[in-house]
């Protein structure tokens, strides 16, 4: 369990309450990362926001998108992200060879060059300090569009939000991929 | 300047009125809005919603949470968010000597030992991303749990800005030195 104890149902508030219904219905499980915000119930509404306003962003392919989530989740070492973002990766059609191929992508021939590209400019966003070289950024843009440049740049600022979050406060693996292939952290 | 052309004039009503009350908050549009929120409208509402429990919805006092982001922007090298957050300290009449102390601050005396707890857990939740028993039991004798999700909530916050204005581009905008003028006038 997580370095801090969540915020049981019958103690959140309804509305609350109601989100933990709706991902428990999502996702098979209540997810410990929305029991431990519960503590403060503003940060929790703003941060399920956050989330919701991310799920209808559609100007990046879904996968791209999963593949730098994963990527970030494990560099930066997340028990409870790398477990997650290995099922959300599978659902968007990364296959287990892919996920198995991503500590090593540079010399894998499974991924693009907009997949390397892009992981990348992952690595080079999660690692600190930020350091993004010119020819990287013009590479991204061959490929794709400003506003998806944002789009790809805030989903992984977004999986970076999640993955420190979770991570500092000890947040373990719920076990969503047990019985498939999960992505082991990359740190030392 | 920013890698992706700023946007200038957009044409979201929403957006228009966002970079108009902007300009009397701030003294400008701020580029990030010109470079990401007008690309991605729906950011620009949750960024709006983040303000707000900042400003209202913590129970952390508000010189601590300006303190933790503003190192989480310092370490990150975001000179766009050390910036902002030195002006919107400047619009809450906090002196800026903390801010500015904020390198040395495990030896200046003007941090107390909970200022010292919050920032080594900023610090390493940022830095390396893994907080260490130590530093994870400093903060819990000095926060309780809702606290601690506030900071944690804080770091990865500005984690998120930061990470977005970096690889963009995005320097500072001088609303520091704007923030600083308003307030002698």
């Amino acid at each position: 369990m997580a370095r801090l104890p969540g915020v049981a149902r019958g103690d959140a508030p309804e509305d609350i309450a109601r989100v933990y219904d709706g991902a428990t219905a999502r996702f098979g499980k209540l997810l410990d990362p929305l029991v431990v915000t519960a503590h403060n119930p503003d940060v929790f509404r703003a941060y399920v926001g956050f989330e919701a306003a991310f799920a209808q962003a559609h100007a990046v392919d879904e996968r791209l998108k999963a593949l730098a989530a994963l990527k970030s989740a494990a560099l930066i070492g997340c028990p409870f992200c790398v477990d997650l973002g290995s099922t959300e990766a599978r659902a968007s059609g990364l296959s287990d060879d892919q996920l198995k191929a991503l500590p090593t992508y540079r010399e894998s021939t499974l991924f693009s060059p907009l997949e390397k590209a892009v992981l990348d400019y992952t690595t080079a966003m999660t690692r600190t300090p930020v350091v993004v070289p010119d020819a990287l950024f013009a590479t991204l843009r061959e490929h794709l569009s400003p506003a998806a440049v944002v789009e790809l740049t805030s989903m992984i600022a977004l999986e970076n939000y999640r993955s420190r979050f979770n991570h500092a406060v000890g947040i373990g693996s719920q076990g969503f991929s047990e019985g498939s292939y999960c992505v082991r952290p990359e740190t030392a | 300047m920013s890698r992706l052309e700023p946007i200038e004039h957009p044409t979201n009503l929403f957006t228009r009125f966002a970079y108009w009350m902007m300009k009397r908050r701030l003294g400008k549009v701020m580029t990030p809005a010109k470079v990401v929120y007008a690309r991605m409208p729906k950011s620009l509402i949750l960024a709006q919603t983040e303000v707000w429990v900042m400003e209202k919805g913590l129970s952390l006092d508000p010189a601590l949470v300006h303190l933790t982001r503003t190192w989480t922007a310092m370490i990150n090298s975001c000179s766009f968010c050390v910036d902002i957050g030195k002006a919107v300290a400047v619009q809450h009449h906090m002196t800026l000597d903390k801010f500015d102390a904020l390198p040395e601050y495990r030896t200046s005396p003007l941090f107390s030992e909970r200022e010292r707890a919050a920032l080594d857990y900023v610090d390493e939740a940022t830095r390396t991303k893994r907080v260490s028993d130590t530093t994870f039991d400093a903060v819990r004798r000095h926060f309780n749990d809702r606290e601690i999700v506030e900071l944690t909530w804080l770091n990865a916050l500005e984690n998120y800005y930061n990470l977005i204005n970096l690889p963009l581009g995005i320097g500072s905008d001088g609303l520091c030195a704007i923030a600083q003028r308003r307030a002698a006038a």
